[in-house]
């Protein structure tokens, strides 16, 4: 890049660990592994039952690996964790998602 | 996941492919750039191959240094659609790693990479059938109004008269973002497009303003008196973590069930920005 952006010294990458977001936040990284918008999905817990929209979850970024958890049990229900051997996508916490048809560009 | 065995695909970190139909890091030039606010700043940027956007969606930039180290953070957009054209608009985080780069350092011209648009929850186009006649109640805090304005200003683009009103948290006059283009959009409450803006000042007011400074009450955010109905239809909140679930728990005690409130939350800490 032709700027002059300098790191800092402790470099962390994504944004601060510990913050607690909505799937909205957690969509970018989503969106490159399922090739379409994720946020709309209505995502089931696995271990509550509730059902709510992606962009509900409660998102925990800057960790070792993006963490969807459910917003009513605090369940988690999905996870992406870019590795040196790949990109791990662990759905076991969810029961269904149901991608609705969606409507303009997503 | 403890299941170890290889089943191929990209095993050697190398760089992401596009997904078909799905979102990848494109190269962005800096082309615009706007004071807001004392601390925050609008960077338009030219994204070739960008195919439009929805008001309320938001872009990943990453920020890669001479080293190779690399930051990324997310932002909404700040205008509606326009063929290439992408804008943010960034607050300062004073001891921030990102934002100060964004909104002090960065000049016309420098590259960076945008990867959007993001998000098809947090979103509000003018017509929305869900949404149907409204009303539709907008609530900030901080930098939270950026999608928000983008809101309106696609609504106002639209020329829809959905009963709109925007409650907008900040700490004091210098905290204000997109000042006039809210005087303007609030002047004439008959024109189209025009919306009901209450400034909600936190700790400092200007000269003359009614409300005392204090942080977001359910009064805030009670309907204006010509709303057809008491509760609006469809909410939006954005702001920091902690301004969200604030402004949450209001909503859930002036009545509006959950279904009605969609949110973006935009980082740990900060009831009032
Ligand atoms: C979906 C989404 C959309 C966003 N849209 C916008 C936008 O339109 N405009 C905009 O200015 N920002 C927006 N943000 C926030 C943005 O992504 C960055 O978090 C912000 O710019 C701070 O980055 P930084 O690198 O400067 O600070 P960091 O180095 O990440 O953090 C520095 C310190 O500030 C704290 N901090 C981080 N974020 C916040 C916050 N929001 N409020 C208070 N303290 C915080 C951290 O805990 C840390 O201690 C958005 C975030 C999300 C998730
Ligand atoms: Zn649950």
């Amino acid at each position: 890049m032709s700027s002059d952006y300098s790191p800092p010294a402790t470099p962390h990458g994504g944004a601060d660990s510990g913050a607690v977001l909505d799937g909205n936040a957690a969509a970018g990284d989503f969106a490159g592994i399922l090739a379409s918008d994720p946020t709309t999905v209505m995502v089931r817990c696995g271990s509550c039952g509730a059902t709510q929209a992606f962009g509900q979850l409660s998102a925990y970024l800057g960790g070792p690996g993006t963490v969807l958890r459910c917003r009513r049990c605090e369940a988690m229900v999905a996870r992406v964790a870019r590795t040196p051997r790949g990109t791990w996508l662990d759905l076991s916490g969810s029961s269904s998602w149901l991608f609705l048809p969606t409507p303009g560009p997503a | 996941m403890t299941d170890t065995t290889s089943t191929g695909g990209q095993a050697d970190g190398s760089a992401e492919e596009a997904p078909p139909g799905g979102i990848h890091w494109r190269k962005a030039t800096l082309i615009g750039l706007h004071p807001q606010s004392w601390h925050s700043r609008t960077l338009a940027l030219d994204v070739p191959g960008w195919t439009g956007h929805l008001p309320g969606q938001h872009v990943d930039l990453r920020l890669t240094a001479a080293d190779g180290y690399s930051a990324q953070r997310s932002y909404s957009l700040a205008e509606p659609a326009a063929s290439s054209r992408v804008a943010v608009t960034v607050d300062l985080l004073p001891h921030g790693e990102v934002s100060p780069y964004l909104v002090e350092s960065m000049e016309l011209g420098d590259e960076l990479d945008v990867r959007g648009p993001i998000g098809g929850w947090f979103v509000w186009e003018p017509g929305d059938p869900s949404i149907g006649g409204g009303p539709v109640l907008l609530i900030a805090g901080g930098s939270g109004v950026v999608p928000l304005v983008t809101m309106l200003r696609a609504r106002k683009r639209a020329g829809d008269s959905t009963p709109t009103m925007l409650v907008y948290s900040l700490r004091g006059p210098r905290d204000l973002m997109y000042g006039p283009e809210l005087e303007e959009l609030s002047a004439d409450l008959s024109a189209p497009g025009s919306a009901e803006v209450r400034l909600v000042y936190t700790r400092k007011i200007p000269y003359g303003h009614p409300r005392p400074a204090s942080h977001l009450a359910i009064e805030d955010i009670e309907p204006p008196s010509a709303w057809p109905e008491p509760l609006a239809v469809r909410v939006y909140v954005c702001g920091s973590s902690g301004f969200v679930d604030h402004a949450t728990r209001l909503l859930h005690k002036a009545g509006y069930p959950d279904d009605r409130i969609r949110t973006e939350r935009f980082g740990p800490t900060g009831a009032d920005r």
